[in-house]
């Protein structure tokens, strides 16, 4: 017996220093992962002209390993209707990104820690009052020995930044046409809310649907930005889930604090199958005594 | 006499005890009425990638072959109306390179992504909505016959190509990023062949 424990035992110390190898190396494919997160995602600020306020952001390493960071700023608009984000200056506005100063550029964040970057927003004197944006980015930095497709991880904290002072505000809801017949699937009832004015605003949406008795049967409520001198659609869809029916499209939204209603919308729905089932039902309800009375008419003639 | 005294004085606490503890009550309760709970919930948005480098390894033949790898990007995010992710080159290198030698950028892009072509790579996400792509599910291959599957080039680094777009907030969502290479025996082996590229998520307005 202590022969076979002897004869075992370099083969269990094998065995223990595999296991520990596996182990180790199974951990450092975990610590490659690279989970970044910011908060916040988005800052609103209001400040007069010449003045400054200050931030932080703080970043947040949710893996086991530590990572470098770049941080770094950027103009920030949006593109369409479906406000596509682009990180480019628009021509003949001002690069707000430029106000942005951060504590630090590049730093390291240990695994499982949260490090907090302060940063200030300084307006000149001369900016004119009204709604400035730009984005501040924390990036991942890998090491200069990976191969095939390396990957960096960029989030962004978006900068609304208000200059105070005497501003156009001002803008407009319009609705898709709805159909007054529908037959199946989805009804979009989106609207689209634009902005004159010189800065952004928070709408408010609220669409309802109501059935024939006025009873709701759809709602649903959005808080979405409204950049200056843009237009942006917030979709929607409501599903009847009755066969038949008749509802009524109610849409309001705050237009720059200005709530704003759309006329009110009536749809008939019904389901194909239904439809086609009641015109065999009248075809056999008229059909029927028609036929009879041609029989009738064919059998007195005879 | 003195009973009637006495009676007449514990009568008498009775109500004052009374007042008392309807006073101590109603105070209990006033203080209930005015607790109340605020709470203030930050915005966040993460993005989480699984291994940080994709490796897209072939061996050519003469005719050429694909390889096909995906990298899995998950965001989360609880901005009530979603998140928007964008992809571009980190560098002004739009080729995978090793020393002297590089695997050259498709010349399919977002809106028009086309079949590989030899000796170049590309990327692609399978949707039926963001550019030209189509919902054709593409699935990883090692050193497989090229394929009609369609990819883009990497777009440059102030030109990022989006996409995914979200309109709600979002636990753990995740866009497989597929990145093909098709190679023949005209492009010199090496093991290094390198391209680095930025994901890059902003929480929508």
């Amino acid at each position: 017996m202590p022969h076979c424990f002897r004869r075992l035992f370099p083969l269990f110390i094998i065995g223990i220093a595999i296991l520990a190898s596996g182990s180790a190396s199974a951990h450092a494919e975990a610590g490659k992962s690279q989970v970044i997160t910011v908060t916040p995602s988005s800052t609103d600020v209001s400040i007069d002209p010449g003045g400054g306020v200050s931030k932080s952001i703080d970043i947040i390493n949710g893996g086991e390993s530590a990572f470098a960071i770049a941080l770094s700023t950027s103009p920030y608009h949006v593109t369409g209707e479906e406000y596509d984000p682009q990180f480019t200056q628009l021509p003949g506005t001002v690069d707000a990104s430029e106000w942005v100063h951060l504590s630090t550029k590049s730093t390291t964040v240990a695994g499982n820690n949260t490090l907090t970057v302060p940063y200030t927003i300084d307006v000149p004197k001369n900016a004119a009052p009204g709604g400035y944006y730009a984005v501040l980015f924390a990036e991942t930095r890998t090491d200069n020995t990976q191969t095939g497709v390396v990957s960096h991880n960029k989030v962004g904290n978006i900068l609304y930044i208000t200059v105070n002072g005497a501003v156009k505000s001002g803008g407009n809801l319009t609705g898709y046409k709805l159909p007054l017949l529908h037959f199946v699937g989805p009804i979009p009832i989106g609207t689209k809310v634009s902005n004159s004015g010189g800065t952004h605003f928070i709408t408010n949406i609220t669409y309802t649907v109501t059935d024939f008795k006025g009873n709701t049967v759809f709602k649903a409520t959005f808080d979405r930005y409204i950049l200056p001198q843009t237009e942006r659609e917030i979709k929607s869809s409501f599903t009847p889930q009755a066969a038949v029916g008749l509802y009524t499209v109610h849409r309001s939204a705050t237009v720059a604090g200005v709530l704003k209603t759309l006329p009110d919308q009536k749809i008939f729905v019904i389901n194909p199958a239904l439809l086609v089932a009641i015109t065999f039902l009248l075809g056999i309800l008229i059909g029927l005594p028609l036929q009879r009375a041609r029989q009738r008419r064919r059998s007195k003639e005879t | 006499m003195n009973q009637l005294i006495r009676k007449v004085a514990v009568i008498s606490t009775v109500p004052v005890l009374a007042i008392a503890l309807v006073a101590i009550v109603s105070s209990l309760q006033v203080s209930a009425v005015t607790t109340s709970v605020n709470s203030s919930i930050g915005s966040i948005i993460s993005v989480f990638t699984s291994s940080g480098t994709v490796a897209v390894n072939a061996t050519p033949s003469a005719v050429g072959v694909q390889t096909i790898a995906n990298d899995v990007v998950t965001i989360s995010t609880n901005n009530a109306s979603g998140y928007t992710l964008k992809l571009a080159e980190t560098t002004a290198s739009s080729a995978l390179v090793s020393g002297g030698n590089s695997i050259v950028a498709s010349a399919g892009t977002l809106a028009a992504p086309i079949a590989q072509a030899l000796n170049t790579w590309g990327y692609r996400v399978d949707s039926a909505t963001i550019g030209g792509f189509g919902a054709t599910t593409t699935s990883p291959v090692s050193n497989a016959a090229i394929g009609t599957i369609k990819f883009a080039g990497v777009p440059a680094t102030a030109s990022p190509d989006t996409i995914k777009v979200t309109s709600a907030t979002a636990t753990n969502d995740t866009t497989n990023v597929f990145y093909g290479v098709a190679v023949n025996t005209a492009t010199p082996s090496g093991a290094a062949y390198t391209n680095s590229i930025t994901y890059t998520a902003v929480t929508n307005p």
